[in-house]
């Protein structure tokens, strides 16, 4: 990890606060998916006759709105709960940020816990930690900024392959309005984990699959670099007045924010993390031994903290 | 490190509590499926409506047509000649007429639900 990083005993109230909201919204999360096991076993039980377990899926929701707008249909494979569901999506996250993502998506949870296994590993077998160290270290936004150096080589290709979810979400969209079909349901892995029942080999399971390999090495790798849905939630994001802000004065710059961070995002360096990768999962905020120092905030979208208004009165 | 010390807060935003976070995804995601629901924006097969009634077809417009229906239903609603249809697509005589047409594109290579609805459009033209 990074040499700015300095582990400390949290003081009592960030020990309060660390437990209680992380296990809240993994408790929300082991209930999402154990819903999805529900779909998946409902289609093992009663195959054809149970609901489509694509109907579940918020991003057909997105794919045939379109098709739904102009001429009161949905495009193959999607049904009316694809469109409530997204619908649902857009309104949690025009208020509330992506927390769709940190808190809901059970692809997302299922990365996470694939990483937490990653982690389990690397403490029973020091090799596998060493190299697993070096990688993250490479990673970790705090590495080497600032420095002559520059960003290093991980930086950079992490960088470069955020870009990657809007170019999927642009290739989706385009395809969707010319050819009127779903072009990304064959690639979908929401759409290979609920078929789960199926036991078909597609390439939508091969694309689950790497993601998941991949989620063993980088946190979120679908999430941070392919989720055409997790695109459009942080744009449509930067609509909702809800964020973090971390207070300058307050910070000790430990860096664990940044280090907890499962979307990379340099935390300890940001006034408000407005960054579009942020899933609001909130670890950075229960990290922080420093209750002051970060929070999430009510605030007006665009408006940067220094350029507000100072308080007559504490909030 | 003295924990009580008070920084200056942001400015110009607002504190949210992280309990009451957690109530208002919840309220807001779960809030509007169940919204939703009652203005019945909501069906998870395309066999049902979203009264939960089977889905018939009108026989009034071919872009209805799903793969999971059947031969037989295609050809009682749009009253087409069955035998005109299998020789349309060269569908094989032994193939029960309770078959989905998704099912037929395996059998029969110039079956597709494209250019079934294109016949049945060319069949109801005067
Ligand atoms: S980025 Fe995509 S896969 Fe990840 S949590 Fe968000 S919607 Fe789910
Ligand atoms: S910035 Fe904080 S809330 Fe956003 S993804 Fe990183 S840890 Fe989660």
């Amino acid at each position: 990890m990074s040499s700015t990083v300095s582990p400390r005993t949290p003081p009592a109230r960030a020990r309060w606060r660390r437990p209680s909201l992380q296990t809240l919204r993994q408790f929300v999360q082991f209930g999402v998916v154990g819903f999805v096991v529900f779909i998946v076993g409902n289609q093992l039980v009663f195959g054809e006759a149970a609901a489509s377990a694509e109907a579940f899926c918020p991003f057909g929701g997105l794919e045939t709105l379109y098709s739904y707008l102009t001429g009161g249909r949905t495009i193959a494979h999607t049904h009316l709960s694809n469109l409530a569901l997204f619908l649902a999506v857009a309104v949690t996250t025009i208020v509330a940020r992506s927390a769709f993502c940190g808190w809901i998506c059970p692809l997302g949870t299922i990365q996470e816990w694939t990483y937490a296994f990653s982690r389990w590993l690397q403490r029973r077998i020091p090799p596998l930690g060493r190299a697993m160290n070096a990688l993250r270290k490479s990673l970790n936004p705090r590495a080497a900024r600032g420095t002559a150096a520059g960003p290093t080589l991980g930086q950079r290709i992490d960088h470069g392959l955020s870009y990657g979810r809007y170019l999927v979400l642009a290739w989706i969209i385009g395809g969707t309005i010319t050819y009127g079909s779903m072009v990304f349901r064959d690639y979908d892995p929401w759409s290979a984990l609920l078929s789960l029942a199926e036991l078909q080999l597609s390439v939508g399971t091969a694309v689950l699959a790497v993601s998941l390999i991949t989620s063993l090495f980088v946190e979120r790798a679908w999430c941070r670099y392919a989720c055409p849905l997790g695109a459009t939630i942080s744009l449509m994001g930067r609509l909702s007045p809800v964020r973090i802000e971390r207070v300058e004065s307050a910070c000790t710059s430990c860096g664990l924010c940044t280090q907890r961070c499962p979307m990379g995002i340099d935390v300890a360096r940001a006034d408000a993390i407005t960054d579009l990768s942020c899933i609001t999962c909130l670890r950075c905020v229960n990290e922080c031994p420093r209750p002051e120092a970060i929070d999430l905030r009510l605030a007006i979208p665009g408006i940067h903290p220094a350029a507000a208004p100072a308080p007559t009165s504490g909030d | 490190m003295n924990t009580q010390t008070t920084a200056p807060r942001a400015r110009g935003s607002f504190r949210i509590n992280g309990l009451a976070y957690a109530a208002l995804i919840l309220t807001l995601f779960f809030g509007t499926i169940q919204v939703a629901q009652y203005a019945g924006l909501w069906s998870v097969s395309g066999k049902l409506t979203p009264d939960g009634a089977a889905v018939q077809l009108s026989g009034a417009d071919p872009a209805e047509i799903k793969g999971w229906m059947t031969i037989e239903s295609v050809v009682d609603a749009y009253h087409v000649d069955k035998a005109a249809l299998y020789a349309r697509f060269s569908i094989p005589a032994e193939t029960p007429s309770s078959a989905a047409l998704k099912d037929l594109e395996v059998v029969a290579p110039d079956f597709s639900i494209t250019a079934l609805r294109d016949w049945l459009i060319e069949q109801a033209a005067p």
